[in-house]
């Protein structure tokens, strides 16, 4: 089976808006990622755009329409297309998200929470499996940003995934905005969650913006993707690699999408972090 | 759960309250209510600009939100949200005045479909090769995988091409247009037609020989000719070269 597993180093999301920029591969990057629905057409430019990418750049795939947490199991022939694109472009990567989308048919673009229970870990756990089979790797599973928890939640989200990677082999994806986000709508400690997280799985951190809504005294942060990552994000980030080192890291920006130099920059500050802790522990 | 989760979701009623632990847990719901129909009304506004340039933003956004409370995508291939979208147009009272406006929106829907249609090689003759048309006018052609005709009652692919400038749009002739949408290599091409060219790409589909397509399509439209046609479909790579 294959692993999914992005190169140290660090990638941005990609949006043909920058293919101009990225085309020649004159910047230094490790690795683009997509989202896999994108590039469910049959050909044409969003084809041309990746096959050229991938002379330079190692290529990971997002996907957003699983449906991994819902109670039906993953669509079968979404699952196919997934493959087909999987085998088409050959990623060093493959990952889904802690959620669901998907109904009775009707597919909601969102990625909605689910309780964190036994019922849901055993079906979360055979879904990935199931994914896994198909695609003849492994996965690599994303932590939610929620504005909501359940009554009937009997595990700690931590705990829930760190289970998750332990029964299916899976590995994770720790998206340290989701953690922010989350942290604030919910009064808890991202450093605590942080300290909990079951960081030796993580093979993949994303990094991203998020917006603020205040009424009255209720502030909520919104899972956006639409402007720069925030400080505290960049906090936490030194917090996961003094305790990890260097991990594959991408800039996800998916709405709003700015001058490319922009998006660059925040890669850059992250690549900077990458090498101080690659460094360190060579002095080590 | 994700059964009431849903209806709740849809009915645009408050979040259930029985499931959910979270401190104002009404506003908090509601986000997942609002990235739901905020990320659909911008699909459709990514895949129809055209349209939403000539309605206004704000009136797209409500054509778009009417739309997305009835039709929910069934796939997550989102690029390809919103095929009913324009005969929604045409359904809607306070367009009455609009009529060409779904068939603009078709215009735009068809170049999504040719965007992602898979690669193959268009058939190209060499100009004034009597021997080769001659050939080809005796066989089977299909269709370009990423080519589509309309043909609309209106003036719809002036009006889509004007669309970023509407208010400049000056249209000599009030008439009916028939539209080419077709993929050189990766760029969507949108070129006006003979009438006859929808009739005969509809034959073409059936799987009848070129020439007695063409054929159908001129005895069907007696304006059009056979080299006008035949020109069109060869011009605007309205056609597969065969493997």
């Amino acid at each position: 089976m294959l692993e999914s597993r992005p190169p140290v180093g660090t990638g941005v999301s990609f949006k043909p808006d920058h293919y101009p920029d990225l085309a020649d591969g004159r910047f230094d990057l490790s690795f683009i990622e997509v989202h896999a629905e994108n590039y469910m057409g049959s050909g044409g430019s969003p084809f041309a755009m990746l096959d050229q990418l991938r002379q330079h750049y190692e290529l990971s795939i997002h996907g957003v329409g699983l449906s991994v947490g819902g109670e039906s199991p993953p669509d079968a022939v979404h699952l196919q297309r997934v493959k087909t694109v999987c085998d088409r472009f050959q990623p060093c990567s493959f990952s889904e998200h802690l959620a669901w989308s998907t109904h009775e048919g009707a597919y909601f673009n969102d990625l909605l929470p689910l309780p964190y229970t036994e019922q849901t870990l055993a079906r979360i756990c055979d879904h990935i499996d199931l994914i896994q089979t198909t695609l003849r790797r492994s996965i690599l599973l994303e932590n939610p940003a929620t504005y909501i928890t359940f009554t009937e939640s009997t595990w700690a989200e931590v705990d829930f995934i760190h289970q998750i990677a332990q029964r299916t082999g899976c590995g994770l994806l720790l998206d340290l905005n989701n953690v922010h986000v989350s942290a604030m709508n919910h009064g808890f400690s991202a450093t605590d969650y942080l300290a909990e997280f079951p960081l030796r799985y993580v093979r993949e951190i994303h990094l991203a913006g998020h917006a603020t809504e205040q009424v009255d005294d209720d502030v909520i942060l919104i899972d956006t993707h639409d402007r720069p990552v925030d400080e505290p994000v960049w906090d936490y980030f030194e917090t996961v690699l003094s305790s990890t080192g260097p991990v594959a890291t991408l800039i996800e920006w998916d709405q709003n999408i700015p001058l490319f130099r922009t998006l660059y920059a925040d890669a850059q500050r992250a690549k900077t972090r990458l090498v101080h802790y690659a460094n360190s522990l060579v002095a080590a | 759960m994700e059964q009431d989760f849903v209806h709740h979701l849809r009915a645009g009623m408050g979040c259930p309250h029985d499931l959910i632990a979270s401190q104002k847990a009404d506003r908090r719901f509601a986000i997942y209510r609002n990235n739901v129909i905020h990320s659909l009304t911008t699909a459709l506004a990514t895949r129809y600009p055209a349209t939403q340039r000539l309605l206004g933003g704000e009136c797209f956004t409500a054509c778009a939100q009417l739309y997305v409370e009835t039709e929910k995508p069934t796939s997550p291939i989102l690029m390809f949200y919103g095929n009913g979208f324009p005969d929604f147009l045409a359904t809607i009272p306070s367009l009455v005045d609009w009529p060409f406006l779904a068939d603009v929106a078709r215009i735009e829907q068809a170049r999504t479909e040719a965007y992602h249609a898979a690669d193959h090689a268009p058939l190209r003759l060499a100009v004034g090769d009597a021997q080769d048309i001659e050939t080809y006018l005796g066989r089977m052609i299909k269709a370009h995988p990423a080519a589509r005709v309309l043909h609309s009652p209106y003036p719809a692919g002036t009006i889509w091409s004007a669309s970023d400038s509407p208010e400049a749009l000056s249209i000599d002739s009030w008439r009916d247009e028939t539209i080419a949408i077709t993929r050189g290599r990766y760029e969507v091409q949108v070129s006006l037609v003979p009438r006859g060219t929808a009739t005969c790409f509809e034959e073409i589909g059936k799987g009848a020989v070129l020439g007695d397509v063409i054929t159908t399509a001129c005895n069907r439209h007696r304006d059009c000719d056979a080299a006008s046609i035949l020109a069109a479909l060869l011009r605007c790579d309205l056609l597969a070269a065969p493997q």
